[in-house]
C-alpha cells in the first residue's frame, strides 16, 4: 500500500492534537478523484474540508462522524481501481453485478457490515443470506474492530441519576459493575464508590429526618452549560492571555465627523455595505505600515517582526467568539476589505470557517460599538501583541476653540504586550491611527 | 401538611369526623346559602339525594326551584346548565356516573370549555359538573369507569379529584366559586368513607399538591381512589425498610408539577396510580412531567398503574382484578428499590 494514498488526520491548527469528524463526503466503496473533498473535519475553530490524497476507491474508513481522532492517524485508505490480489476489496458496483450473483438480502447484509461480496463463498449457485452469516461468524475484520473502538463504543447502561452522578464525580461508567438490571449502573453503584459530597451543591444528599427537607429550592440549584468546542477554546485562550501576557492600555477619543462622511461617499461610490470596522481595518494597517514595529509579535524571548499585515476582526457567533482574518489589509481597498470581511462573517456565523480564515493575523480589532458600548479594554489575542478595542460613535459635548460644540465622536482604546511594545511606541502609533481617522480623506483612494 | 390535619387558622377547633359525602353536601349547601345563583340539576337530585345519598336534605332547604329531578336526558340538562352559567347562573350539573360524560361531552369539551375563548372573553361558563369515578361497586362496564383523563385533555375545563371529606369540602367550594367550569370527580366508593372536616368555612386552591407522607426511596403519586391504596402501600413498605413518599395532586387541571418534580428529584423513583385506564392516561402525563422535570435525578423508569385496559367485568373477582391494589404497589415499588 503506499503512504499517499493512506487518508491521514491532517495537523490544521497550532496546539491541535485531535479532529473531528463531521462527515464523510464520499461513502465508502464510492470512487474519489484526487483533490476533491472527501470528508469534513473540526478542530480548533473552524471546520475543514480535507481533500482527497489521491484518486481511487475510499475503503477501510475507520472512523465515523463524531469520532474524535488523533492527527496523524491514519482514517481510510483510497484504493487504486485494480487492487492486488488479496488486498482490501473493492467495491465497484459494475464489477460485483458481473461476476457476483447474490440475493438482494445477502447483498444488503454484505453492504451493512462491510463484507466483499466476492469474498463469500457460496453454498450454491449464489450468495444468501445464510452465506453472510457465515462469512460473519468466521471473519472479523481488523478494520472493522478498530471502526468499533474508534467510532461509536456501546452505552453502558444506567439510569439518569448514575450518569449525572459519574459525570460530577468525573467516573467512568464502563469501568463500574452495575446492580440494576441487565447490569446498569444505579445511583447506589456510584454512591459506594465515592460519597455525595456534603454542601448546598449536593442535593441527592438524603437526609436522615424525614421532616427536613434536603431539597434545595430549585432556583438555588446551580445551572451547569457545557460549553461547545469554540467556546471552550476561547476561555482557554483568554485565560492563557491574560494571566501570561504583560498587558498595558492607551486611550484616546477621536473626533468621528470624517469617518462618517467617507462612509457615506464609500457607500455610495462602491454600491456594497461598508462599516465603520471596515474602514478601521484600512486605517490601522495604514498606521501599521508606518509603524511596522508594532507588527509584531513575542515569541520565545524574542520580537519577531512580521512581513504581513493581516488584521483579525473579533466576531461574535452563537457559540462564543472567533477572529477571522482580512489578509494583506493595506494592499486591500475599502471594497474589497468589506467584500472579504462579509465573507467571512458570514462563515463565522454558519460555522464553516476554515482554518486558513482565522490563522495568520497580526493585529485584532475588535468594536463594540453597535451594543451601544462607549469605551472598553481588550484581551490580547496572543501571539499579537495588540488589539483595538472600538466604541460607539454618539455625539458629544467638545471643546473647539474655547466654544462646546457637538460632535461625534469614539473612544480608541489599545490594548499592548508589553514585552513587544512600550508606551511611547504605543502612543505613536495611537497618535498616527487617531489623525488619520480624523483626516482620512488624504490617504485613502 | 398531610391530612387530615386541615388548616384551622379561620375554623372552629371543633373536629369533627363526617363522611365524605356530608362534606360535598355541606359545601353544596353552604355555597347555596352563600349565592343565591347557585343551584343543582340532576337525576334523583331533590327527594331521592341521589344513588349516593349525596344531596339528601337539600331539597328540604332549597326547595324544587334550587335542586332540580331532570328528565333522564344528560345532554339536555347539561346544556341547560352551560346555558344558565352563560347568563349568570352558578350551576351544579349533577352526572351520576362518570361513564356518562360520554353523553355530555359536547357540552362539556365544545360548549362549557369553548365558550369564554370564542366569546372574546364576553361569556363566562362558571359551573360544575359533579360526577363520580371508581370501579370495584360491581356496576359493570358502563357505570365503573374512571374517565378523569378526558376532561383533562381540553384546554378549558379545570378538573378536580378530591381523596378525603377535607378535601371535597373546600374543592368543591372553591370549584363553585371558579368562574371556569370545572369537573369535580368523586370516587363513588368513598362517599360513605369518614374524615376530619372542621366546622365552618374554608376553602381549598387549586394545583396544589398534598404530601401525604414524606419518604426518601420511592414516590408514590395517587389520585382519588388510589390514594388510599398509595399510602397502604407506603405503610407495608415502610415495614420492608423502604421509605415511601405518598403525594396527592388533587387537581389534574391546573397541575402542581412542581412539588411532584421536587420529590422526584428527592426519592429518584416514582410509581404513578390512578384508576383510569393505563394506556394514554392521566399516569401518562403525570409520568411524563416527572422523567422530563426530574430526569437527571431518576435512578429508575417511572413507572404507571392503572385500570387493565378492558372493559370493567361484572365479576366480582374479575374486577377486582383490573384496579390496581397495595400488594401490587409494594411489587413494584420494590423491585424499582432493587428489592426483589
Amino acid at each position: 500500500m503506499y503512504p499517499s494514498n493512506q487518508v491521514i488526520m491532517p495537523v490544521l491548527g497550532m496546539n491541535q492534537d485531535s479532529g473531528k469528524i463531521i462527515q464523510w463526503l464520499v461513502k465508502e466503496g464510492q470512487w474519489v478523484k484526487k483533490g476533491e473533498p472527501l470528508l469534513e473535519v473540526e478542530t480548533d475553530k473552524a471546520v475543514a474540508e480535507i481533500e482527497a490524497p489521491a484518486s481511487g476507491f475510499l475503503s477501510n474508513v475507520k472512523a465515523q462522524p463524531g469520532a474524535e481522532i488523533p492527527v496523524g492517524t491514519v482514517i481510510a485508505v483510497i484504493l487504486p481501481s485494480e487492487p492486488a490480489p488479496g488486498s482490501v476489496p473493492t467495491q465497484r458496483p459494475d464489477e460485483q453485478a458481473s461476476s457476483i450473483t447474490a440475493s438482494p438480502l445477502a447483498a444488503r447484509m454484505a453492504a451493512e457490515n462491510h463484507v466483499d461480496l466476492a469474498q463469500v463463498r457460496p453454498q450454491g449457485g449464489r450468495v444468501e443470506k445464510a452465506d453472510v452469516l457465515a462469512y460473519l461468524q468466521t471473519h472479523e475484520t481488523p478494520g472493522e474492530t478498530s471502526q468499533a473502538a474508534a467510532g461509536a463504543p456501546t452505552r453502558p447502561a444506567a439510569s439518569p441519576k448514575a450518569r449525572r452522578l459519574a459525570a460530577e464525580r468525573g467516573l467512568d461508567l464502563t469501568s463500574i459493575q452495575g446492580s440494576g438490571p441487565e447490569g446498569a449502573v444505579l445511583a447506589t453503584d456510584i454512591l459506594s464508590i465515592t460519597p455525595a459530597p456534603a454542601g448546598p451543591a449536593a442535593p441527592d444528599v438524603i437526609l436522615a429526618s424525614p421532616t427536613i427537607n434536603p431539597e434545595p429550592h430549585p432556583e438555588q440549584v446551580p445551572q451547569e452549560i457545557t460549553p461547545g468546542t469554540v467556546w471552550r477554546i476561547m476561555a482557554e485562550r483568554i485565560t492563557a492571555a491574560w494571566s501570561q501576557t504583560p498587558h498595558f492600555f492607551l486611550m484616546r477619543e477621536v473626533d468621528a465627523t470624517r469617518l462618517i462622511a467617507w462612509r457615506e461617499t464609500a457607500r455610495k461610490e462602491n454600491g456594497v455595505k461598508i462599516t465603520y470596522t471596515d474602514l478601521l481595518v484600512r486605517l490601522v494597517a495604514a498606521a501599521l505600515v508606518k509603524h511596522p514595529r508594532l507588527n509584531a509579535a513575542f515569541h520565545a524571548d524574542k520580537i519577531r517582526l512580521l512581513p504581513e499585515i493581516n488584521i483579525g476582526v473579533a466576531t461574535a457567533v452563537e457559540d462564543g467568539l472567533v477572529v477571522p482574518v482580512i489578509n494583506k489589509a493595506d494592499r486591500l481597498t475599502v471594497s474589497e476589505i468589506a467584500a472579504a470581511r462579509s465573507v467571512l462573517v458570514e462563515k463565522a456565523r454558519a460555522g464553516r470557517l476554515h482554518p486558513e480564515d482565522i490563522a495568520g493575523g497580526t493585529f485584532t480589532i475588535s468594536n463594540l460599538g453597535m451594543y451601544g458600548v462607549d469605551a472598553f479594554l481588550a484581551v490580547l489575542n496572543p501571539p499579537q501583541a495588540v488589539i483595538l478595542a472600538v466604541g460607539r460613535i454618539v455625539e458629544r459635548a467638545v471643546p473647539v476653540q474655547g466654544q462646546v460644540v457637538i460632535r461625534p465622536t469614539l473612544t480608541l482604546s489599545l490594548s499592548f504586550d508589553h514585552r513587544v511594545v512600550d508606551g511611547a511606541r504605543g502612543a505613536q502609533f495611537l497618535d498616527t491611527l487617531v489623525r488619520l481617522i480624523e483626516e482620512p480623506l488624504g490617504l485613502i483612494t | 401538611m398531610s391530612t387530615p390535619e386541615p388548616d384551622l387558622k379561620n375554623s372552629s377547633p371543633v373536629l369533627r369526623e363526617i363522611t365524605f359525602s356530608q362534606a360535598v353536601r355541606e359545601a353544596l349547601a353552604e355555597e347555596m346559602r352563600r349565592d343565591p345563583t347557585v343551584f343543582i340539576i340532576g337525576e334523583d337530585v331533590a327527594e331521592a339525594g341521589t344513588p349516593f345519598k349525596v344531596t339528601l336534605g337539600l331539597v328540604e332547604e332549597f326547595g324544587t326551584e334550587r335542586v332540580i329531578d331532570a328528565p333522564i336526558s344528560e345532554p339536555g340538562f347539561s346544556g341547560i346548565g352551560v346555558g344558565a352559567a352563560m347568563t349568570g347562573m352558578r350551576p351544579v350539573v349533577d352526572i351520576m356516573f362518570g361513564d356518562f360524560l360520554g353523553l355530555i361531552m359536547d357540552q362539556v369539551a365544545n360548549q362549557a370549555a369553548k365558550i369564554h375563548y370564542m366569546s372574546g372573553g364576553k361569556l363566562k361558563v362558571p359551573m360544575v359538573f359533579r360526577t363520580t369515578l371508581g370501579a370495584t361497586r360491581r356496576a359493570a362496564a358502563q357505570h365503573s369507569q374512571s374517565l378523569q383523563a378526558w376532561p383533562s385533555h381540553i384546554p378549558g375545563l379545570k378538573v378536580v379529584l378530591p381523596s378525603t371529606p377535607y378535601d371535597a369540602k373546600g374543592l368543591l367550594k372553591t370549584a363553585i366559586r371558579d368562574d371556569n367550569p370545572v369537573v369535580f370527580i368523586e370516587d363513588k366508593l368513598m362517599h360513605q368513607a369518614k374524615g376530619f372536616v372542621p366546622e365552618g368555612e374554608y376553602t381549598q386552591p387549586f394545583g396544589v399538591a398534598d404530601i401525604k407522607r414524606s419518604g426518601t426511596d420511592i414516590t408514590l403519586v395517587g389520585t382519588s381512589s388510589m390514594v388510599q391504596v398509595a399510602l397502604a402501600a407506603a405503610e407495608q413498605l415502610a415495614a420492608l425498610g423502604i421509605s415511601a413518599e405518598m403525594i396527592d395532586p388533587r387537581t389534574t387541571v391546573p397541575l402542581d408539577r412542581q412539588t411532584l418534580i421536587e420529590s422526584a428529584k428527592k426519592t429518584g423513583r416514582v410509581i404513578v396510580l390512578d384508576e383510569g385506564y393505563e394506556s394514554y392516561g392521566i399516569t401518562a402525563e403525570l409520568a411524563s412531567v416527572i422523567a422530563e422535570g426530574a430526569f437527571y435525578y431518576l435512578d429508575a423508569p417511572v413507572k404507571r398503574m392503572g385500570a387493565l385496559d378492558v372493559p370493567i367485568p361484572f365479576s366480582p373477582s374479575l374486577e377486582d382484578l383490573t384496579v390496581p391494589n397495595p400488594t401490587r404497589v409494594v411489587e413494584m415499588a420494590k423491585t424499582l428499590c432493587g428489592r426483589v
